[in-house]
């Protein structure tokens, strides 16, 4: 039951693996593509560019991995905020780029007047539909936003909670094994936790 | 519906969290650790940790020790003092930090924040501005606020926001660790400029100097002393926002009822039951 977290040079790996420490579940960072099989759990981090990411992920021969890992073999991912959004169709991201394309949709710019941007903060959630990641948790949590591009599906499709800021953002999506949250549980105090408990447990 | 993150300043000076007044004076706190463990639990909703000397150093001193510092820590962090390159961005980001903040190095080298955007993302890159007034003008000052900076606040703030800063802290430097409540002239002055969301740090001596801000387009609210003097601190700030229906503050496992301030906006002594109510006891939460 160990959980892989992939590092692709992006993001913030230390405090993942700090907050499956601190839940007491076997953790590791995955350097190498061959190891991704031994993972029953995957988590997709990410803080940074789209194409950047991308273009990393295909460097160290990831992408085929998590494509076997998650759609031939089923089994869990989750993707957090720019990893979220690489499990999309694709990006316009400073470039046009395609994404894993798990979940079809496209990721576009916050473009907001009246609101910051990035979208920095904490927000409560407004649930579309149900799902085991929040058994347990309290509907008035508060989550930690930091984002500058977002993903609303239309027609609301694979979709289990949104926030508004300034228009209507996808918080958390999801299609059968795949899982994917705008927003950072690894820094959402203890409904960040506990909703990572929950996937591991799924 | 505006939403304010409040954001613990974590002042670090030779390893140690120091109370910081008009940086000059330094008061000892403790060991970062314990402290950053402490906010966490009181529900901050942010931390930012700063070598307050690290300007004068050659390079990020506690791009080392931040992994150690903040192991208990599951709120967003931010990072900085002493950035010089590239390697102390990634370092930081590296060892737990979710932003970095630039302060002395832009004005040698803004380019270093536009690559770190580049690569980063602008949400990872925060500009920090230490500014003073003088004849009631802005003026900026660089290196831990001994070097005055030529640029106006208005050419620096366009500068962010051009070259893909995400957020902007503001320090006073009169305001530092005097109690006296933010500095609104700033405030005003950048207000219209940017849609970057704007922290305001220095002079927060009781809750309602928050309450005096919130009518400006503020994002932040950064405090660092007060946060020292008593037990569970977050925990009563945010009580007295919330009891003055001030909105947009996060509500935390605290709850926020049944509590009363003094005339110094100070909590009023409660029973040894309630006390025990208010621990924080995070596995019991979760399991």
């Amino acid at each position: 039951m160990t959980v892989g977290i992939i590092n692709y040079g992006m993001g913030n790996l230390g405090s993942l693996k700090n907050a499956f420490d601190f839940l007491n579940y076997k953790n590791e960072i995955v350097e190498d593509y061959k190891k991704i099989k031994n993972y029953d759990s995957l988590i997709l981090p990410g803080v940074g560019a789209f194409p950047k990411a991308i273009s990393n992920l295909k460097k160290k021969n990831f992408l085929d991995e998590i494509k076997s890992h998650s759609i031939i073999k089923k089994k869990k991912i989750l993707g957090i905020c720019l990893g979220m959004q690489i499990l999309l169709s694709s990006s316009e991201e400073i470039k046009f780029t395609e994404g894993l394309d798990f979940i079809s949709g496209q990721v576009k710019f916050l473009d907001l007047q009246k609101y910051s941007v990035p979208h920095v903060g904490w927000s409560q959630l407004k649930y579309i539909s149900n799902s085991s990641l929040f058994k347990k948790i309290d509907k008035r949590e508060f989550y930690y936003f930091d984002h500058s591009y977002y993903f609303y599906p239309s027609p609301k499709k694979n979709i289990i909670a949104e926030i508004t800021y300034g228009k209507k953002l996808a918080a958390v999506i999801s299609k059968n094994n795949i899982f994917g949250v705008q927003f950072h549980p690894e820094k959402s105090q203890l409904s960040g936790l506990k909703l990572l408990e929950n996937f591991i447990k799924l | 519906m505006k939403k304010i993150r409040i954001i613990g300043i974590v002042n670090i000076l030779n390893g140690i969290v120091v109370q910081s007044i008009n940086f000059k004076k330094y008061l000892p706190v403790g060991n970062p650790s314990i402290y950053i463990d402490f906010l966490n639990q009181w529900g901050v909703d942010e931390i930012a940790i700063v070598d307050i000397k690290g300007s004068n150093k050659k390079s990020c001193e506690i791009k080392n020790e931040l992994s150690k510092y903040i192991n208990r820590c599951f709120v967003p962090i931010s990072a900085g003092g002493g950035i010089r390159n590239l390697e102390d961005v990634k370092k930081l980001l590296g060892n737990g930090a979710d932003k970095v903040i630039f302060n002395t190095i832009a004005y040698e080298n803004f380019n270093l924040l536009n690559r770190a955007a580049n690569i980063y993302g602008s949400q990872a890159v925060i500009l920090s501005v230490d500014i003073k007034i003088e004849n009631n003008k802005i003026q900026i000052y660089s290196n831990s606020a001994s070097k005055k900076q030529k640029i106006k606040i208005n050419d620096l703030i366009k500068k962010a926001h051009n070259e893909g800063v995400g957020e902007i802290f503001i320090n006073s430097i009169n305001k530092d660790g005097s109690m006296e409540g933010y500095e609104h002239k700033i405030i005003e002055k950048i207000n219209n400029l940017t849609n970057l969301p704007i922290t305001i740090v220095g002079g927060m001596g009781k809750p309602s100097h928050i309450a005096d801000i919130l009518k400006y387009n503020v994002s932040g609210i950064g405090i660092g002393n007060y946060f020292n003097y008593i037990e569970r601190s977050v925990v009563y700030t945010k009580k007295y926002l919330l009891k003055n229906h001030l909105k947009g503050i996060r509500k935390t496992f605290y709850t926020y009822t049944n509590e009363n301030f003094d005339e110094f906006e100070r909590v009023s002594k409660k029973s040894d039951k309630n006390l025990e109510k208010g621990y924080f006891v995070p596995h019991a939460i979760l399991r």
